[in-house]
């Protein structure tokens, strides 16, 4: 499977404050998953893509803590892609296609990474026009983006 | 390397049209030819042509040049001369095409097998084929005294060649090619250049250090603050604690502070679990995985069936329906496994299907926005009852106790102080960001205090410094290198000068028995021992003397054309020049006179043991009546107005009746 992607100025500047990527354990988000699904889920919910530049691939599948949510993940980029494509759900061999198209014997097929990892970068993208600035703290950012994410509509 | 000549012919010059081969029975050449030919048959044009072809040189010819080829019979628009060779015993051919229209000269060359229509020696013979060598190998009359005349050869040039000494200037240049290719990229070549790169290195060093000693101190200073912090917590409420009524308001506030701090760690592991799961996080994403759900079981997807069964049903004899699994059939079957989906992907699909059903199925104790609701009370409760600890300190201080307002004020100033050092520390020690990161191997980078930035800029530095050292090394390795293949050239020259001046003067002796001519040194010209000239004849002498001494101990195997070899020398001397020149050269071929032939060729094929070849070639002109006459039955070419005839017996019978006002000594 493809590897997932986090811009640099996510982990390296956004989210300097919320996460210590220097393995001092000082929040709860602290691995770079948790960045990235942050991203996943606003580009999702916005149906927002962009894509990671040249964004270095750190993981090729579900930590622990996400692995349960995996193919819920996987259910809803099929829903934004349908969306996209303007596939009719009557449309039986172009619904099976795009099913064949993502989701493969891992879960995701590389092509359902990529598109993930857009998803993701576009996702952050609104994070930072909506945030209005850097976040200091997570106990500041985590309720903010719970109460945007579950506004955005 | 061995260059041997096999041959010529020309059409149209001014020379007869005539063609010599010197390798008569096909294989390589006599070692001595012997070519008689009366004055006026174009030996002068022959001989400006071998030069010409060997060198490459009548491209730079003028008209005039050219024009005094074209053949004095008028009517012909065109030439041509070749010169057949063999470089290391495999042939190479040079042609040269006159136009007489244009006078001009092209060239041909051919080389093993391959033919070039220009002028193209093969690389290792192209360094001998220059005018001023070859006029050592195609050796006329001029030639011994512009050997004692500075300005027109160069001796010391003849004799690198025949040693090779020129192999120690192609090492040296390659040695400074070297050095240009390994040192092409570098930017800095000199030792200015090395000494701002380590002045580079030891600011960044100095830095560095300074850096991490305030890192170290500043790490120590917030121990101490620690400790100090907890210390005056500790007395502030030991304080506190002297007083009844506060005591009791103090350990009411204390674990209600607890309290705060374990709902806050609730509250954050609620909230964070429920960001983990995308349906808690916005009502649309549930409704989209339900309608997803719901779409793929009307549209029956996954199929029960997977692409597996059918794959593995073509596979089979017989179809499940008993029927005989025909190719045609097979072929059907595949075409449609090809539509269904793979089983893991079913497996895939079938999961979220599930997973669907359980998030619908569960009951959520919560919403998202409660939870977060939820963090964001408990820390303002949390807020409230340190600002209400405060208020309590600030009391007791203004009732009177003292020590409780300076623990208090101290508390502040250390507080202030170590979020100041935290700060300062976190810069310290903070990772650079990628874009700084690139900023710092390419050596831009501003002012900044971080440890790992000054750690990235001392390698680079210190990569810088180590490049031009490299660098400074093998520049005076190549220069060291050069200097000694300088010294081992004229160290060389000097010992070869001197066994090639001692072996001249040994062959002078005989020559020159009584002349008392001796060869003092060998500059851009031969150097004569305490005299300023000599005779014609003792020039030719001293020629042969050098000529022959580098055709001896030379390691290259060139041929030796001369024209009228022994014209200028008596009887004696020819002799004794016939004697020498089979023994230090491999091929020598003469243009001679008949008046040459007494002592000279009877010597000659005494010394090369009669591995001779004798031809006569002259004009076929009616004032050659006498000689065409005397024509053997065989052994005789004919061309348009040329005759070449092999063979001792004419060669010694013709006299071509010249006048016999010889030079000699």
């Amino acid at each position: 499977m493809a590897h997932f992607k986090i811009r640099r100025e996510a982990e390296e500047v956004f989210f300097k404050h919320v996460v210590r990527t220097d393995g001092r354990p000082t929040a709860p988000l602290s691995t770079k998953f948790d960045l990235f699904y942050l991203c996943l889920m606003m580009g999702l919910q916005t149906r927002r893509t962009s894509s990671p530049g040249n964004a270095p691939g750190f993981i090729d599948y579900f930590v622990a803590d996400y692995k349960a949510q995996e193919m819920t993940v996987v259910g809803l980029l099929l829903c934004a892609e349908l969306e996209r494509d303007g596939v009719s759900m009557d449309d039986r061999p172009e619904v099976k296609a795009t099913l064949a198209r993502f989701v493969g014997s891992a879960g995701l097929t590389d092509d359902g990474v990529t598109r993930l990892n857009e998803y993701a970068s576009g996702g952050y993208d609104a994070l930072v026009e909506q945030y209005g600035g850097v976040p200091y703290s997570w106990d500041e950012f985590l309720p903010w983006y719970v109460t945007e994410i579950g506004m955005t509509t | 390397m061995k260059l041997e000549f096999r041959g010529w012919k020309s059409r149209g010059l001014r020379s007869p049209d005539m063609e010599i081969d010197l390798c008569p029975d096909g294989r390589t050449a006599p070692r001595v030819t012997l070519i008689q030919m009366p004055n006026g048959t174009g030996k002068t044009t022959t001989k400006t042509c071998m030069q010409a072809a060997l060198t490459g040189e009548a491209m730079q010819w003028s008209e005039e040049q050219v024009a005094a080829l074209a053949s004095s019979t008028g009517g012909l628009q065109s030439g041509e001369f070749e010169l057949r060779l063999g470089f290391d015993d495999r042939p190479l051919t040079f042609t040269m095409n006159f136009d007489f229209l244009t006078n001009t000269v092209s060239y041909g060359t051919t080389f093993n097998r391959g033919r070039n229509d220009k002028y193209a020696p093969p690389p290792a013979l192209r360094r001998f084929l220059n005018p001023h060598f070859t006029r050592l190998l195609v050796f006329d009359g001029e030639l011994p005294g512009a050997l004692l005349d500075s300005t027109k050869t160069d001796a010391q040039e003849a004799m690198d060649a025949f040693f090779q000494l020129y192999l120690l200037d192609d090492l040296s240049a390659a040695v400074g090619d070297m050095w240009h290719e390994a040192t092409k990229n570098v930017t800095a070549k000199q030792q200015k250049g090395e000494a701002r790169r380590r002045n580079e290195v030891v600011q960044i060093s100095n830095k560095l250090e300074g850096l991490q000693r305030v890192e170290q101190k500043i790490h120590k200073r917030l121990v101490v603050l620690d400790a100090s912090l907890a210390s005056i917590r500790e007395e502030i409420g030991a304080r506190l604690d002297l007083t009844e009524q506060l005591r009791g308001d103090k350990e009411e506030l204390v674990g209600e502070l607890g309290q705060a701090d374990l709902r806050l760690e609730r509250a954050q592991q609620s909230l964070l679990a429920g960001i983990r799961e995308p349906a808690l996080l916005n009502s649309t994403f549930l409704l989209e995985l339900v309608e997803l759900r719901d779409n793929l079981e009307r549209l029956k997807l996954p199929e029960t069936t997977s692409r597996q069964f059918f794959e593995e049903l073509a596979e089979e004899d017989v179809c499940i329906c008993d029927r005989e699994m025909t190719p045609a059939a097979r072929s059907a079957v595949e075409a449609r496994a090809e539509t269904f989906l793979a089983h893991d992907v079913v497996g895939k699909l079938n999961v979220l299907k599930h997973a669907v059903k359980v998030i619908v199925e569960r009951e959520v104790d919560s919403t998202l926005e409660g939870r977060a609701q939820e963090v964001r009370e408990t820390i303002h409760a949390r807020d409230g009852l340190k600002s209400a600890q405060e208020a309590l300190i600030a009391t007791l201080a203004a009732q009177g106790d003292v020590r409780l307002g300076e623990l208090q004020a101290e508390q502040i100033k250390q507080k202030k102080e170590q979020m100041g050092l935290a700060v300062t520390r976190d810069e310290l020690v903070r990772k650079p960001t990628t874009e700084e990161r690139e900023r710092a191997r390419k050596g831009q980078l501003g002012d900044h205090d971080c440890i790992a930035l000054c750690e990235l800029s001392l390698k680079r530095a210190k990569h810088n410094l180590a490049e031009i050292s490299d660098t400074l090394r093998l520049k005076h390795q190549t220069e060291t290198l050069q200097a000694i293949l300088a010294r081992a050239k004229e160290l060389a020259r000097e010992r070869l000068t001197e066994h090639v001046i001692e072996e001249m003067n040994t062959n002078l002796d005989v020559l020159l028995a009584g002349h008392n001519i001796r060869v003092a040194g060998v500059g851009s010209s031969l150097l004569l021992d305490q005299q300023a000239g000599a005779s014609l004849g003792q020039t030719l002498a001293l020629g042969y003397s050098f000529l022959t001494t580098l055709f001896g101990r030379g390691q290259h195997e060139f041929p030796f054309i001369v024209d009228a070899p022994v014209t200028a020398l008596d009887t004696r001397v020819s002799r004794e020049v016939g004697r020498l020149i089979p023994k230090v050269c491999h091929q020598f071929v003469a243009f001679i006179l008949d008046r040459e032939r007494p002592g000279f060729v009877d010597s000659l094929a005494h010394s090369s043991n009669n591995d001779i070849q004798y031809l006569t070639a002259f004009e076929d002109s009616p004032r050659n009546k006498e000689l065409i006459d005397l024509l053997p039955e065989a052994g005789v070419v004919r061309t348009r107005n040329g005759i070449v005839v092999a063979g001792l017996d004419y060669f010694n019978k013709v006299d071509f009746h010249e006048d016999n006002s010889s030079n000699s000594i």
